[in-house]
C-alpha cells in the first residue's frame, strides 16, 4: 500500500470581488499517493486550474483558501510564505499552462535550466551546465546538443513544453502539478509531451497531478481520475473505472461527446459561477434527474473503488 | 464539382539584402463536390490556414487557380472577383476574436445581409435574426448581448448563423472547435453538420484532430509542410494509411488503446529546416523508412481506387 | 470602475469644465475690459479692485487671464483635433494597406520626427507670421506624427483578428472595414493620447507666444503675458506668477484627465478577472 503524499480535505477557494465573493470550488477532497498520477479533468471554468494554484498557494491576492492541504504531514495552508517558497520547486513542482509565456525570451534554454539547477541543487556553474545538458538530452531534446544555446522563440510549442518540463523537475520534486500541459499542441507534439511525462513519473517515482480537459491524455497517463464539474469533484476513482464505466451522468456525457463515441453532446451549457445552487450542480442538464436531486446536498457515495456525487448512481447503471 | 483548387502555391520572401524564400504551399490541388465534406488534416504550421485564406481571396496566392462551379474566382491581381463575394464563407478558430467586440449580436448577424444588399424590410430584421439564432439553438435573448458576455461555444454558433444567412456555396471551417471543450465541441459540430446537410453546402473542414475530421468528413486529405501527401475516402485512410506520416498521425492513441502512444515513432527533427534536401520528399528527414529513392520528390499518385499518396514505397506496393 | 471614482481624473474634469465656463462667459465674468489701458494705474499689485493686479499699461491681469482662456482652449482643442484627424487618417491607411503606401507614410512620419518639435514649430510659425490660426497650423505640423504611429500600430494588430477576415468574406470594401470595424476598436489609445495632448499643446502655444510668435500683441495670451511680465520680475512678480499658474493648472487638468481615461479604457484593466 502506497503512502499518501498529498491529502486535501474540505478545500474551498473563493475570490473576493467588487460584486462579493465568487466561489472557484467548494469542499474538495483529494488524495495523491506517492508516485501516483492523478488526472483532474473538467471543462473551462470549472475551477481545476485554481485548485492547482491553491495547492501551491499561488493565488492572486484576492483569492482565499479554506480547508486543509496536508503534504507530508504538514498543512500547507498554515506555513509561512518563506517556508512555502522553499517547498515550491523543491517539493512540489509546477508545469505551467502557457509554454510561450513561461520561458524568459532573452535567455537561452540552457541558461534557464542552469539557473534552476543552481538554485535548487546548490551546484557550481560548470557542473550545472553538464547537468542541464543531460536533462535536455533525457527529456525530449535528444540528439540536439545545440538546442542548449537556442532561445525560446526558436523552439516549437511542443519543444518549449518539454524544456519547461525539464525545468520544472530541476528541484527533484516529489509532486509535479501539470496545468494543461497539452493545451494548444497538435497530435504529434501532444504525444511527445505525454510520453515525456510518463517517462518522468516512471524514472523519478514522482507523483503527478495532471490538470487537463483532454480525456485522451488523461486516459493515457493517469492511474486515478477526478472529474470536476462547476467547482465540485463529482467522480473520483481508478482510470479503468471512471473512463470505462463512468457512474456520474456528467462523466458519461463527457465520454459520449468524444468524436469516436459518436459526438453526442450534453445539452445546454455549464453555469458560469455556481452561486447558490442547492443540491446537485449538474441537475439542470442531467438526464437521470429526479426532484429530490435539486433540494438536498449530495454526499459522496462509494461504489467499489469510486467515489461519486450522485444520488441515482449505482453499480449496474451504464450509459 | 463545386470547388476546384489547382496548383496553388504560396511563397513569402524575407530579408532585405539577402532575400530568402519560404515556401508555405506547394502546388496544392484538390476538388470538392456540392454537399461533400473534405477534411484537411495537418500539424500547426503546415499551411492549412494559409490555404483557407487563399481560397477565400483574403491572401493572394503566388501561383495557381481556384474555380467555384467552374468559374475562376480570382481576377488578374489575385483578388476575389466581385461576383463571388459572400459565396464562400469561413468559420475561424478563435471565438474571442470572431466578432467585433463593439457590436451587438444582432448587428453582427445583420451585417452580411446588409453588405450583400439582401436587406429585407426593417421590420423583418428582428424576425430574421431570431430565426437565424433559433436555427443554431440560441434564444432571442442573445440578440442584444455583446460578444464578451458570451461563451466560446455560443460565439461559434452565432458565427454559424451569420454564415448561414448568406446561403453560401462553400463553407470553410478552420479548426472551429479546437478552442472549445469536448461537450461544447459536440454541440457545435452537430449544428455545423446539420446546416451543411440541410443547405447542401460544400464543406472544407480543417483540423489537426483526426477523430473529429473522421467523424465529419467524406474524404480526408493529409497535409505536411505545404503539400498534400495523402488523399482518400475517410474510412479508407483510417483503415489503410499509406504514407508513413499519416500512420504517425493515426498512431495518436485512442481511448481504447493506450499502449499505442508509446509505440508512436518519436519524430527526429520535425523542426529541422528541410531546406537541405531541396528536391527530396518533404518527409525525407523524418521518415523511418527513408530510402535512397526518396531523395527524388514523389508526387501524388493514385494507388488504389480513390486513394492517392505521395510516397514511392506506397506506390510500389 | 467609473471614472468618477478616480479622484485626480475627476478633479481634472472639474477644472476643465470651469475653464470652459470661463471661456464661454468671459465678458460676464471678467471684472474689467482686458484691452482698456489706464496708464495711471499701471503695475498695481493685487488689491480689491484688481485681484491679480495690473500690468505695465494698467490692464487688469485677472480679466486678461480669463479672456486668455479662450485663446488657450481654442489652440489646445483645435491643434489636437486637427492632429488627431490627420494622424488617424494617415495611420489607418498606412496600417491597413501595409506595403508601399505604409512605407511612404511612415518615412514621412520619420522625417517629421527627426526635427526637434518646438524648433520646427518656430520655423513654421515664423514663416507664417503671427496670428492664432498660424499657431494652430504650426503646432499641428509638429503634433500629428504620434497619433499616426499609434493608430497604425493598433490597426496592424486589429486587422489580423478573425472578424475582419470574416467581414471581408461577406464582401465588405476597405473603406467600410476601416470606418465601421477598425476605427471604433482603435480609438481608445487615441482618446487617451489626445486628452493629455491638449495640455501639451497649450504649453507649447504658451512657449511660442512667449517668444513672440503667438496672437497679435494686444490679444490676451498667457504665454505673451509671461513674456511682457519678465521685465518686471523683481518689481511686479504678479505679472508672471498668475499667468504661469493658469498655464500650470490647465496643463495639469488635461494630464489628469488623460491618465484617468487611460486607466478607465485600458482593456487590461477592464477585463481583470480570474479563471
Amino acid at each position: 500500500m502506497a503512502t499518501t503524499l498529498l491529502s486535501i480535505r474540505g478545500l474551498t477557494t473563493v475570490f473576493h470581488c467588487r460584486q462579493g465573493q465568487i466561489e472557484a470550488f467548494n469542499n474538495v477532497d483529494l488524495d495523491i499517493d506517492q508516485g501516483q498520477v492523478l488526472g483532474l479533468i473538467g471543462e473551462t471554468g470549472c475551477g481545476k486550474s485554481v485548485l492547482g494554484m491553491s495547492i501551491l498557494r499561488l493565488l492572486p491576492p484576492n483569492g482565499v483558501s479554506r480547508g486543509q492541504i496536508i503534504y507530508k504531514y504538514r498543512d500547507l495552508l498554515g506555513l509561512s510564505p518563506q517556508v512555502m517558497q522553499r517547498i515550491r520547486g523543491a517539493e512540489i513542482g509546477l508545469l505551467p499552462q502557457n509554454p510561450s509565456a513561461s520561458l524568459n525570451p532573452v535567455l537561452s534554454v540552457g541558461q534557464q535550466l542552469m539557473e534552476g539547477l543552481r538554485l535548487h541543487r546548490m551546484i557550481k556553474k560548470e557542473k550545472a551546465r553538464v547537468a542541464a545538458q543531460t536533462l535536455l538530452g533525457c527529456y525530449g531534446l535528444r540528439g540536439f546538443n545545440n538546442r542548449y544555446d537556442e532561445y525560446p522563440h526558436q523552439l516549437s510549442g511542443g519543444m518549449k513544453q518539454r524544456v519547461l518540463a525539464a525545468l520544472s523537475i530541476t528541484g527533484k520534486p516529489s509532486l509535479l502539478i501539470a496545468d494543461e500541459p497539452t493545451k494548444g499542441l497538435d497530435g504529434v507534439a501532444r504525444n511527445q509531451v505525454v510520453a515525456l511525462l510518463r517517462q518522468l513519473t516512471r524514472e523519478t517515482k514522482m507523483a503527478l497531478l495532471l490538470i487537463t480537459h483532454d480525456l485522451k491524455v488523461a486516459a493515457n497517463l493517469c492511474d486515478q481520475i477526478a472529474v470536476m464539474y462547476c467547482g465540485e469533484i463529482v467522480e473520483n476513482g481508478p482510470v479503468g473505472k471512471v473512463l470505462v464505466s463512468p457512474l456520474h451522468p456528467y462523466t458519461q456525457g463527457l465520454l459520449a461527446s468524444l468524436p469516436e463515441n459518436g459526438l453526442h453532446p450534453i445539452p445546454d451549457y455549464s453555469p458560469g459561477v455556481p452561486g447558490d445552487i442547492q443540491g446537485c450542480r449538474f441537475y439542470p442538464r442531467c438526464r437521470y434527474r429526479q426532484d429530490k436531486c435539486s433540494c438536498q446536498t449530495i454526499k459522496n457515495k462509494r461504489i467499489n473503488e469510486t467515489y461519486v456525487r450522485c444520488l441515482s448512481a449505482s453499480e449496474g447503471r451504464e450509459n | 464539382m463545386l470547388l476546384r483548387v489547382e496548383k496553388i502555391s504560396k511563397e513569402y520572401t524575407s530579408g532585405i539584402f539577402r532575400s530568402r524564400r519560404h515556401r508555405v504551399l506547394e502546388e496544392v490541388t484538390f476538388a470538392l463536390a456540392q454537399g461533400e465534406t473534405l477534411g484537411l488534416v495537418g500539424e500547426s504550421g503546415c499551411g492549412k490556414s494559409t490555404l483557407a485564406r487563399i481560397i477565400l481571396g483574403l491572401t493572394p496566392p503566388s501561383s495557381g487557380k481556384v474555380f467555384l462551379l467552374g468559374q475562376e474566382v480570382f481576377s488578374r491581381g489575385g483578388r476575389l472577383k466581385k461576383e463571388f463575394f459572400g459565396r464562400m464563407q469561413i468559420v475561424f478558430q478563435h471565438p474571442e476574436s470572431a466578432l467585433n467586440p463593439r457590436m451587438k449580436v444582432w448587428d453582427s448577424l445583420l451585417e452580411p445581409l446588409l453588405l450583400q444588399k439582401k436587406n429585407p424590410l426593417k421590420e423583418e430584421h428582428i424576425n430574421r435574426c431570431s430565426k437565424l439564432l433559433r436555427r443554431v439553438g440560441l434564444g432571442e435573448e442573445y440578440l442584444c448581448r455583446y460578444p464578451h458576455e458570451l461563451s466560446g461555444g455560443q460565439i461559434q454558433r452565432i458565427v454559424l448563423a451569420q454564415v448561414l444567412s448568406l446561403q453560401p456555396d462553400l463553407l470553410i471551417a478552420d479548426e472551429p472547435t479546437s478552442q472549445l471543450d469536448v461537450s461544447v465541441q459536440a454541440q457545435v459540430l452537430r449544428i455545423l453538420k446539420d446546416i451543411q446537410v440541410e443547405n447542401n453546402i460544400g464543406l472544407l473542414f480543417i483540423s489537426h484532430d483526426l477523430d473529429v475530421v473522421g467523424w465529419i468528413s467524406d474524404r480526408i486529405a493529409v497535409m505536411l509542410r505545404g503539400q498534400i501527401i495523402e488523399h482518400a475516402p475517410a474510412g479508407l485512410i483510417r483503415r489503410k494509411p499509406l504514407h508513413p506520416y499519416t500512420r504517425l498521425l493515426l498512431g495518436n492513441y485512442s481511448m481504447s488503446d493506450s499502449k499505442k502512444a508509446s509505440r508512436a515513432v518519436p519524430r527526429r527533427s520535425m523542426e529541422l529546416d528541410s531546406g537541405i534536401f531541396e528536391n527530396a520528399c518533404v518527409y525525407f528527414s523524418d521518415c523511418p523508412q527513408a530510402q535512397q529513392e526518396c531523395r527524388q520528390k514523389p508526387w501524388l499518385q493514385e494507388v488504389s481506387d480513390g486513394h492517392y499518396a505521395a510516397c514511392w514505397q506506397a506506390v510500389r506496393k | 470602475m467609473c471614472i468618477l471614482e478616480n479622484k485626480l481624473a475627476f478633479a481634472g474634469m472639474v477644472i476643465i469644465a470651469m475653464l470652459v465656463i470661463l471661456a464661454l462667459f468671459a465678458p460676464l465674468l471678467a471684472p474689467h475690459d482686458p484691452y482698456v489701458q489706464s496708464l495711471g494705474q499701471s503695475l498695481i499689485g493685487p488689491c480689491r479692485d484688481y485681484p491679480f493686479g495690473t500690468d505695465e499699461f494698467g490692464r487688469c491681469v485677472l480679466s486678461r487671464i480669463i479672456y486668455g482662456t479662450r485663446i488657450s482652449l481654442v489652440i489646445g482643442l483645435g491643434v489636437t483635433t486637427m492632429s488627431t484627424i490627420i494622424g488617424v487618417v494617415l495611420g489607418m491607411v498606412a496600417g491597413f494597406h501595409n506595403g508601399r503606401l505604409d512605407e511612404i507614410i511612415m518615412r514621412v512620419v520619420d522625417v517629421f520626427l527627426a526635427f526637434p518639435g518646438l524648433i520646427l514649430a518656430l520655423v513654421v510659425a515664423g514663416l507664417l507670421g503671427p496670428g492664432t490660426l498660424n499657431v494652430v497650423i504650426a503646432l499641428t505640423v509638429v503634433g500629428w506624427m504620434g497619433y499616426a504611429r499609434v493608430i497604425r500600430g493598433a490597426v496592424l494588430a486589429e486587422k489580423e483578428k478573425e472578424y475582419i477576415g470574416a467581414v471581408q468574406t461577406f464582401g465588405a470594401g476597405d473603406c467600410y472595414i476601416m470606418l465601421r470595424h477598425l476605427l471604433p476598436n482603435v480609438m481608445t489609445p487615441i482618446v487617451v493620447m489626445a486628452s493629455a495632448g491638449v495640455g501639451y499643446v497649450i504649453l507649447a502655444a504658451a512657449g511660442l507666444s512667449f517668444l513672440g510668435l503667438g496672437a497679435e500683441p494686444p490679444a490676451p495670451v498667457w504665454g505673451a503675458m509671461l513674456n511682457y511680465g519678465k521685465a518686471y520680475l523683481q518689481s511686479a512678480p504678479h505679472l508672471t506668477i498668475f499667468p504661469g499658474l493658469a498655464i500650470m493648472i490647465t496643463v495639469l487638468a488635461f494630464n489628469f484627465l488623460g491618465d484617468g481615461l487611460r486607466d478607465q479604457l485600458d482593456p487590461r484593466m477592464k477585463n481583470l478577472h480570474f479563471r
